[in-house]
């Protein structure tokens, strides 16, 4: 439709020039008339600010000469020392009176002059010696003679040459604008009369010019110094004018009188905008009065004209712009007509005849035009038909490979194979013109043909397809699949014999075709397409039907994939719960035998001691040593095995790492001892703390300080650590340098297999599993780092673990913290804990244990401390000691709670004075693994009952076991009843509230936890602390259900601290949620 | 021919400057009169200071009604009235307030920092903490300074013309009024010139002033405060007639009642000359950049009856001085 040809150019250029030939005469004339009459307004305007100013001028003039002519009638009435005067003694007395006569006629005078000038403000008579004579003022005392010495003053000089003398303006107090007027007086005129006028007067004469509405008149004087304007504070800051333009000319203008004639000035004024200035001199006095208007106000009137200058223009130019339009449109019209009939002859309108009849050359011009159109017309009428019986052809493959497209798009973004089936045999429909379609499966099991999907059968069709059973072999489905190869029947009713010929009469169906689904040449299926009429299937719709049979083969098998990927998947499944329970009950099924070898033992060890058989000692020595090492064997394989499963989980926490060391160091120095060897720590004070899975740091530890120790006689071992900032954040090195045995390279490449030591030998001279190594390697891999050892034969070895400080959790879920209150707080505000104690295990056991729990903790080593730190930081919540060296808990809390800006501030009191007030405890206090160490027990519990209670209640299945720590409790004074299950155990506490509970997890009836959940629902056994004894291997599930009261407290010794610091957890979170939630609702 | 074209292209440039700028000046007519709140703790709404505003304001071209109209508060000699009649003037919300005397414009100066404040008849600005500089005023106020501690010495002066003999001059004043404290100050400066002794008496209520005047023997004179605080000057006046002591006032006003001379502005002129501020204030000035003005119009009166029931000769300069005098 579009064409490139340019439109309406000859027209255009018709219309331009016009227009400018019109338009620009009215431009040119109107400009010239706004010319003028903005040169006249200029002048007009020019006219009436001059005058305004010489009469400023005049007026100035005139005040200024009346005070100048006042003041010099003074000096008349008054003259000097009379010519004639007596001689001889009389002399002198009468010039005293004579001169004080005069001076009292020249006070009346000088009084006159105050009354008729009211600008006045004093008036002095000085001498011929410039000494004053007499003086009246309005405000300082009169004078006579007081002699003041004025000779060296400017108006005396200027006065006493004869002439009038005026000073520069100046101001008193910095704001009333006067001048000194002198002149000379006495008879020989060289005494001098001088008078000061306030020119306030002159400031009323200004401001009362006024030009317009902002126009204005100002005052310079002969220094080109503001004097005077209608803005005091401009002339109160003494500005110099005399860079003005207009100031500069009628400065330079007065010097040279013959230009008289000022020009007019269009310049910047003093506030810096454009005005139209005009100025008068001040004749005597040498100043000049301006008269100003900003040019915006100036001209105003002349907008107007401007504006209907501009009205004329405007019509004018539309006039002029339609004429030409009307114009140059009549010139143009018949040429657009056949520009018109060409364009449309162009685009196909071959039956056009263009019209032009001026009976010129043009119309000439559309007779061709015209016949060159007919001519045109015929040989176009051929090649019509053939271009579309081409469009034809290609519509369809488009449609083709559009429904193919669909088709793909199906089978690849959907494992709905129903879906894809349908949509394929749909397609195969359409495109073929078929009445109907079916997609079959071949169940190679049965060796049936069944239809999958059906598009436009009938239900009669569908239910008889289903029925027909269909074989290899059998019917056009049969035969495909048979032959590998489309068979089609152009006619049913000719297929006598043809086993549905009757069903497919029936159903109006004349011609069938069916294309084999083919998977490498196995029979998967067939696609097959049946039409109402009758006869041969194209070529292409053939070939289409193997294509789209392509697809559903592909659609198919996609389907039987996924299904079987999904079977094996559950499977897998199945087999990794079946290998985890396993492992959970490995664990309790190979302790608890040990657990009765190694507590029977101990307790004919202990019999054969107390009855000094002391044969019976090592036997009984050497069953306890293999049966412990066994069980370090079994928590190694089960370690291993968890790991290889990937069921083992890290408790990741932060904690400070020298105490680690420490206790590491402690753990081995026995050892170490027994071989000789001196245990060296190296560890910088700020290596800080580190967030991992403390129980496996330190056991990867242990095991390389003790396998040092094992390899080393005599020597050093050395442990070393280290933090450095590396890839990925800082990480934390803990080397282990021993003077021991060293290893080859061969040695050390079998190092960290499992099970192997570096050679056999080894294993026989030094003990251990062999699987250490390789546990704490893959603990430390786990965690992000790694072991790496430096070694060489007869040198030592060094073992160095690398981790990151901060240990990012290999599954998704590492831990969770069971008291999903803590964290929230914890991570809505982060707040601070300042904790005042001073016991320092306390400080950090309290540190780690809030640092954990997300609180950023800051300690206090006493009262005064503790007080100064609230001060200067402010924090969230302080914990506080009660018994302290310095000042006391109370004394710090009254402090604290005494202060306006703290009081706020939840202060938690921690003391171990009262025992039975720590009861918010729901949970354990502790738990212990199987088998248990007695003494541990007993010290645990000792530990957490209050003095004078010692009964306790033992919560177990196993009777051995029970009896076992009975026994040993018994011996150490305790009161000890027995349960064999939980249900039972709940009987014991109805009838006596034992001081402690020692629980087993698993047990029959009632388990542990159960048990626990009950004990909680009951507030008066609550508080009674429970230590948990289990062979069960805590999953993160039962950590959770024993709600998070049990985890890592064995691993230091005052287990009653620690539960309390968990309370003091729980109440710093009830205080900080109830602070959240008082800020809340006050509503930020 | 050249410069004929230079010509025109500048004329044509301005034209264009010309077009922009006029279009940009647009002329507003105010069409609401402004409303000037009148302060002051006078007995009735005519005082003179009041009455030579208005007139000052008549002839700067203000027609009341159509210009300008007053909202007049005056506290009938009731101090404590005053601060409270100011802050209804502002919550009146008028344009400009205009004070008479030192109280009332502290009072006005309490109640806005906003709107302008033009004040008369305070006898010394500065000292009486109203302006930072009498050349730039400042915040929201501007006024006419009534030069009480200027025209101290004057005072004296015209004192011991009057009354030769007088050797004492008494100066009861309020202890808490730093003008009167400034013009003490000053007249004490001049005294020594003067032959006399200036006895400083500060009082703060009227027991005080009571006994205060007790202490003035005849031949004593006294030079009386310009602020009416405690009604001092009245008293003054009242113990003058009574006791035939010979005082110069700061205001002619008390000459009429039968002071024997006064010397100072003049209230009227006063009102007369702030209403040039005021008009430029209405005009769009702001306040505190007009410098305050010092009365224009100093009075000298003198009552000729009580010269000469005090019996004292009045000089002729004196007379030739006099602005009034009262037979």
């Amino acid at each position: 439709m579009s064409d490139a040809r340019p439109r309406g150019r000859l027209f255009r250029k018709y219309v331009v020039f016009l227009v400018i030939l019109v338009g620009g005469l009215l431009v040119a004339s109107g400009l010239f008339e706004l010319y003028f009459s903005y040169q006249e307004a200029q002048r007009a305007l020019v006219r009436l600010e001059r005058e305004k100013a010489l009469a400023a001028a005049e007026r100035i003039g005139g005040f200024i000469g009346q005070i100048e002519r006042q003041l010099r009638a003074t000096t008349f009435a008054a003259s000097d020392v009379p010519a004639v005067a007596p001689a001889g003694p009389k002399a002198g007395a009468f010039r005293q009176t004579l001169a004080s006569a005069l001076i009292e006629q020249r006070e009346l005078d000088f009084l006159r002059f105050l009354r008729s000038v009211p600008a006045a403000r004093d008036i002095r008579h000085l001498d011929i010696g410039g000494k004053e004579q007499l003086r009246v003022s309005r405000f300082a005392l009169d004078a006579i003679g007081s002699g003041e010495d004025f000779s060296q003053a400017q108006a005396f000089l200027g006065a006493k040459g004869g002439k009038t003398f005026f000073s520069p303006v100046y101001f008193q107090n910095d704001s009333e604008p006067y001048m000194t007027i002198a002149v000379p007086s006495g008879q020989y005129a060289v005494e001098v009369t001088m008078a000061e006028v306030s020119l306030k007067a002159i400031w009323d004469v200004v401001s009362h010019v006024r030009v317009g509405r902002l126009g204005h008149a100002y005052v310079i004087d002969s220094r080109g110094h503001l004097i005077a304007h209608p803005d005091v504070s401009l002339v109160l800051q003494k500005l110099d004018l005399s860079e003005l333009a207009q100031v500069a000319e009628a400065r330079a203008a007065r010097t040279k009188p013959d230009t008289d004639e000022a020009r007019l000035m269009i310049a910047k004024s003093v506030d810096g905008t454009q005005v139209l200035a005009a100025h008068a001199p001040i004749d005597p006095l040498g100043w000049l009065v301006f008269v100003e208007q900003p040019l915006a106000e100036a001209f105003a009137p002349l907008q107007a004209s401007m504006l209907r200058g501009a009205v004329i223009l405007v019509v004018g130019l539309l006039i002029a712009v339609l004429a030409s339009i009307v114009l140059a449109g009549r010139m143009v019209a018949p040429i657009r007509v056949l520009q018109a009939g060409a364009a449309r002859i162009g685009a196909g309108e071959l039956g056009h005849r263009i019209e032009v009849r001026t009976g010129d050359e043009l119309e000439a011009l559309g007779d061709e035009f015209n016949r060159t159109a007919a001519r045109l017309q015929e040989s176009y009428a051929g090649l019509e038909q053939k271009v579309a019986e081409r469009t034809e052809e290609l519509t369809r493959s488009v449609a083709e490979l559009r429904a193919l497209g669909d088709v793909v798009q199906a089978v690849n973004s959907s494992l709905d194979l129903q879906q894809v089936l349908v949509t394929i045999v749909t397609h195969a429909v359409q495109l073929s013109g078929a009445k109907e379609g079916t997609i079959y499966e071949y169940d190679e099991a049965s060796g049936i043909f069944e239809p999958r999907a059906n598009v436009g059968a009938s239900a009669n069709m569908i239910a008889a397809l289903r029925e027909s059973r269909i074989r290899i072999g059998d019917t056009t489905v049969g035969k495909c699949a048979e032959t590998r190869a489309p068979v089609q029947l152009p006619n049913v009713e000719d297929g006598a014999g043809y086993r549905l010929r009757d069903l497919l009469l029936r159903e109006g169906i004349r011609s069938v075709l069916a294309v084999p689904l083919l998977r490498e040449d196995r029979v998967i299926g067939a696609l097959v397409i049946r039409r109402s009429e009758a006869g041969e299937f194209p070529q292409p719709v053939v070939e289409l039907l193997q294509t789209l049979a392509a697809q559903s083969v592909l659609a198919i098998q996609n389907a039987r994939l996924f299904r079987e990927i999904q079977e094996k998947g559950e499977q897998l499944e199945l087999a990794s719960q079946h290998k985890s329970q396993f492992l959970a009950n490995m664990s309790h099924e190979l302790r608890t035998p040990l657990n009765a070898i190694i507590g029977v033992t101990e307790m004919l060890q202990e019999d054969a001691r107390d009855f000094k058989r002391e044969d019976e000692l090592e036997p009984l020595d050497r069953v306890l040593r293999a049966a412990r090492h066994l069980l370090a064997l079994i928590n190694d394989i089960l370690d291993l095995s968890k790991i290889e499963a990937g069921k083992m989980d890290l408790h990741l926490e932060s904690f400070s790492l020298p105490p680690l060391i420490e206790d590491v160091r402690k753990t081995i120095e026995p050892l170490a001892v027994k071989n000789g060897n001196a245990l060296t720590v190296s560890c910088p004070p700020g290596v800080g703390s580190i967030r991992a899975d403390q129980t496996r740091v330190r056991q990867a530890l242990l095991n390389l300080v003790s396998n040092a120790n094992k390899f080393t006689e005599r020597g050093k071992v050395a442990i070393d650590v280290h933090r450095a900032a590396g890839a990925g954040g800082e990480w934390i090195t803990v080397a282990v340098a021993d003077t021991g045995i060293g290893m080859t390279p061969e040695q050390m490449s079998r190092l960290f297999q499992e099970f192997v030591q570096a050679d056999a030998s080894t294993t026989r001279r030094y003990g251990g599993t062999g699987l250490g190594l390789a546990i704490s390697r893959r603990f430390c891999q786990m965690m992000g780092g790694d072991i790496t050892v430096e070694s060489a034969v007869g040198r030592g070895s060094t073992f160095t673990i690398r981790l990151p400080a901060e240990v990012v959790a290999p599954q998704p879920i590492p831990i969770e913290r069971p008291a999903p209150a803590v964290q929230a707080a914890a991570s809505a505000a982060s707040p601070d804990v300042l904790v005042v104690d001073d016991d320092v295990t306390v400080r950090d056991m309290a540190e780690r244990y809030l640092t954990r729990e997300g609180f950023s903790v800051v300690t206090a080593d006493g009262g005064k401390e503790g007080l100064r730190l609230t001060r200067e930081l402010h924090p969230s919540a302080v914990t506080l000691d009660v018994i302290m060296p310095d000042i006391d808990g109370w004394t710090v809390l009254a402090a604290i709670k005494g202060d306006p800006a703290l009081a706020d501030i939840p202060v938690i009191l921690m003391t171990i004075m009262d025992e039975r007030n720590r009861g918010y405890s729901l949970g354990a206090a502790d738990y212990m693994v199987k088998p248990v160490d007695r003494e541990r027990l007993a010290a645990v519990l000792r530990g957490i009952v209050r003095p004078g209670g010692r009964s306790v209640l033992v919560v177990d299945d196993d009777d051995f076991v029970r009896r076992g720590i009975a026994q040993a409790l018994e011996k150490d004074g305790w009161k000890v009843s027995e349960a064999e299950n939980g249900r039972a155990g709940l009987a014991r506490l109805t009838d006596a509230v034992p001081d402690a509970i020692v629980l087993d997890l698993m047990m029959p009836e009632m388990d542990g936890f159960e048990f626990l959940e009950e004990l909680r629902h009951r507030a008066e056994w609550r508080e009674i602390p429970v230590v948990v004894v289990t062979a069960k291997d805590l999953t993160e599930e039962d950590h959770r259900r024993l709600n998070g009261e049990v985890e890592g407290v064995l691993e230091k010794d005052a287990p009653t601290r620690d539960a309390m610091l968990r309370e003091v957890g729980i109440a710093l979170t009830r205080c900080l949620k109830r602070d959240h939630a008082r800020k809340a609702a006050a509503g930020t | 021919m050249l410069s004929m074209r230079g010509d025109l292209i500048r004329a044509f440039g301005t034209l264009v400057t010309v077009a922009i700028l006029s279009s940009t000046a647009a002329a507003a007519q105010p069409t609401k009169p402004f409303r000037i709140g009148v302060l002051n703790e006078a007995w009735a709404a005519n005082h003179p200071a009041v009455e030579g505003l208005r007139a000052g304001l008549r002839e700067l071209g203000f027609e009341e009604g159509r210009d300008v109209v007053y909202d007049i508060r005056f506290t009938q000699g009731k101090p404590e009235a005053t601060p409270a009649a100011a802050e209804a003037l502002v919550k009146a919300g008028v344009d400009l307030i205009f004070t008479s005397n030192e109280a009332a414009t502290r009072a006005a100066k309490n109640a806005t920092r906003t709107v302008p404040i033009v004040f008369t008849l305070v006898g010394d600005p500065v000292i009486g903490g109203i302006v930072r500089t009498i050349a730039k005023p400042g915040e929201n106020l501007t006024g006419v300074s009534s030069l009480t501690t200027e025209l101290a010495a004057k005072r004296l002066e015209l004192l011991t013309l009057l009354a030769p003999k007088v050797r004492r001059v008494w100066a009861i004043h309020h202890g808490d009024d730093p003008s009167s404290i400034a013009a003490i100050w000053t007249a004490e400066a001049a005294a020594k010139q003067l032959k006399v002794e200036i006895l400083s008496r500060p009082v703060y209520n009227a027991e005080q002033l009571k006994h205060a005047v007790k202490s003035i023997r005849p031949g004593d004179a006294l030079l009386p405060p310009e602020v009416g605080t405690l009604d001092i000057p009245a008293a003054l006046l009242e113990l003058s007639i009574s006791s035939r002591i010979p005082a110069v006032f700061a205001t002619s006003l008390y000459v009429g009642h039968g002071g024997l001379v006064s010397y100072g502005s003049d209230y009227y002129a006063e009102g007369a000359q702030a209403a040039r501020l005021v008009a430029k204030i209405l005009r769009g000035a702001r306040a505190g950049d007009l410098p305050v003005e010092g009365a224009d119009r100093i009075d000298l009166a003198v009552n000729l009856k009580t010269a000469t029931s005090l019996g004292l000769a009045v000089p002729r300069k004196l007379l030739l001085r006099a602005d009034t005098i009262r037979r």
